[in-house]
């Protein structure tokens, strides 16, 4: 088992979709939110995802196509 | 004097030891130093810290070091510059350049984090030292670490001026150029960090490297007489500048070293290719929407800020506001500033001068109010902004008569010294 701690955002339709639900059933992994924010058409949230660490490499990945924008919850470490 | 209490969470509030730590287990929300102020009201006067070094260090009593400073002992104190010339140029009646580009030893503000980040490295017992850089901290990380006997790991993306390369690569660093887009670099040097146990500056040293940054708001109150601006425009990429500057200033106002009280409006300059807090403060929407950056500014160049948040709210707070600027805005802002008054900045410098001219004509900068901008690198560092639409004026051949003529033909007018 692996732990990924990652800063989600969520613009547009996202917004109103049950996308961790969705995560959690395909891949299998477990999610707990920190941290959250959402308002008309835009939204984050802070969470940390844990399972097995190809399908929480391949659940990054789904997210990432459905244009969830992921990243550490660091955000940008570069400065 | 250790004042430091630790660590505190600034969503949550709870405390954490004095450790290399920079998140918080429970909400994920970012720790920030938290002092005993108490302790230093009545002991930190004016003259107090008129008698100390002119450098950052003067201000060591607010700074997260226990023992004495161990590198970066010239870094601070640069010229607050009266702009009279500027001024002019923009329409304005009092404005002052804060200038960066001369601190030491590498030619930016991030001097005054790094200076603070190694010297707690050094506390910490670290051997290695790490950043992931667009350039300036590159820069500043590896001359602190050479000079504090540190080995170091600068992480950088692959395309970045040459200038901010060589500028790193001089000291000896191990230098990673990372073939691949932004997010992937980005998410490389997160997943180092949690591996390697380095003190990754800008990563679990977080908390006390971002500190460094009041130093800037501390000079510039100090400089103009122990008072604050009406205005101040500072460039932004993750949004940590402006928020310690402001907490600089309120921190000199609480601990009743300000004339009056603190009554600045903080402004935020971004890069049109780059510019999501600018964008929220606009929209008034307190949640920061990433980007792709695509600016020459690229050391402002951030796309998912991680003080975006806070740094919306200091400008909100303050009743500032923000500007964008466009590429060719950049480069005639760096031109300006240099035409006016002999400070080669770099783009962030030109994205600084351009919104504050947006801002003024705007009006939400009133042309009788005192002004300050943030230059905070040096334009030597970034050549290639200005290169192309840069050209020798006049080219000659070695004779009087060529020279003359060439001046002729481009409507110089001079008149020559009367030799009867
Ligand atoms: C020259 C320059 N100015 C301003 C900034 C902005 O700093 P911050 O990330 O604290 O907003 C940077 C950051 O890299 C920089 O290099
Ligand atoms: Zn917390």
């Amino acid at each position: 088992m692996t732990k990924r701690r990652v800063h989600l955002t969520f613009t547009g339709k996202l917004v109103e979709e049950p996308i961790l639900w969705q995560l959690s059933q395909t891949f299998d992994l477990i999610f707990n939110i920190r941290q959250a924010d959402f308002t008309e058409g835009i939204g984050w949230i802070m969470a940390e995802l844990e399972g097995d660490p190809q399908r929480l490499e391949n659940g990054i990945k789904w997210l990432e196509d459905r244009g969830v924008q992921v990243a550490p919850i660091e955000q940008d470490v570069v400065s | 004097m250790a004042t430091v209490r630790g660590l505190k969470c600034r969503e949550c509030g709870r405390p954490y030891p004095a450790d290399p730590l920079h998140v918080c287990e429970f909400c994920f929300g970012p720790l920030e130093v938290d002092y005993d102020y108490d302790r230093l009201r009545g002991t930190l006067t004016r003259k107090a810290i008129e008698s100390g070094p002119p450098s950052i260090w003067r201000y060591r009593a607010l700074l997260p070091i226990e023992g004495d400073p161990a590198v970066g002992l010239h870094c601070g104190m640069t010229p607050l510059v009266r702009a009279k010339n500027l001024a002019r140029a923009l329409g304005m009646r009092e404005v002052y350049v804060k200038n960066d580009t001369v601190n030491h030893p590498s030619f930016s503000f991030k001097d005054r984090v790094v200076a603070v980040a190694i010297t707690k490295a050094l506390e910490f017992d670290f051997k290695v030292v790490a950043c992931a850089s667009t350039g300036n901290l590159a820069n500043a990380v590896a001359a602190h670490a050479a000079e504090g006997g540190l080995q170091s790991f600068v992480f950088m993306p692959a395309d970045l001026e040459q200038g901010k390369v060589i500028g790193t690569l001089i000291y000896s660093p191990t230098l990673v150029a990372v073939e691949g887009n932004y997010d992937e670099v980005n998410r490389l040097c997160s997943e180092v960090a949690d591996k390697y146990r380095w003190a990754f500056v800008n990563i679990n040293i977080r908390p006390y490297y971002a500190e460094g940054s009041k130093t800037f708001g501390y000079e510039i109150a100090e400089q103009l007489g122990w008072r604050t601006p009406q205005h101040i425009v500072v460039p932004a990429a993750g949004g940590s500048l402006v928020i310690k500057i402001w907490k600089g200033l309120k921190e000199f106002e609480r601990l009743g070293l300000l004339s009056g009280p603190c009554a600045t409006r903080m402004h935020l300059a971004q890069a049109e290719g780059c510019g999501p807090i600018v964008t929220a403060i606009k929209e008034n929407s307190e949640i920061i929407k990433p980007v792709k950056p695509r600016t020459i500014a690229k050391s402002l160049a951030i796309g998912n800020p991680a003080d975006g948040y806070y740094a919306y709210k200091v400008v909100k707070g303050s009743g500032g506001h923000g500007e964008h600027a466009s590429d060719d805005e950049i480069v005639e802002g760096m031109k300006l500033l240099a035409s006016t008054e002999g400070i080669f900045a770099e783009t962030a410098g030109g994205v600084t001068v351009a919104a504050a001219k947006r801002l003024i004509e705007q009006g939400r900068i009133p042309r009788d109010e005192s002004l300050v901008l943030c230059i905070t690198g040096n334009g030597l560092k970034t050549q290639e902004a200005v290169a192309p639409s840069l050209k020798v004026s006049l080219q000659i051949k070695p004779t009087l008569r060529s020279f003359d003529e060439s001046m002729t033909s481009h409507g110089i007018e001079v008149t020559p010294r009367n030799l009867s």
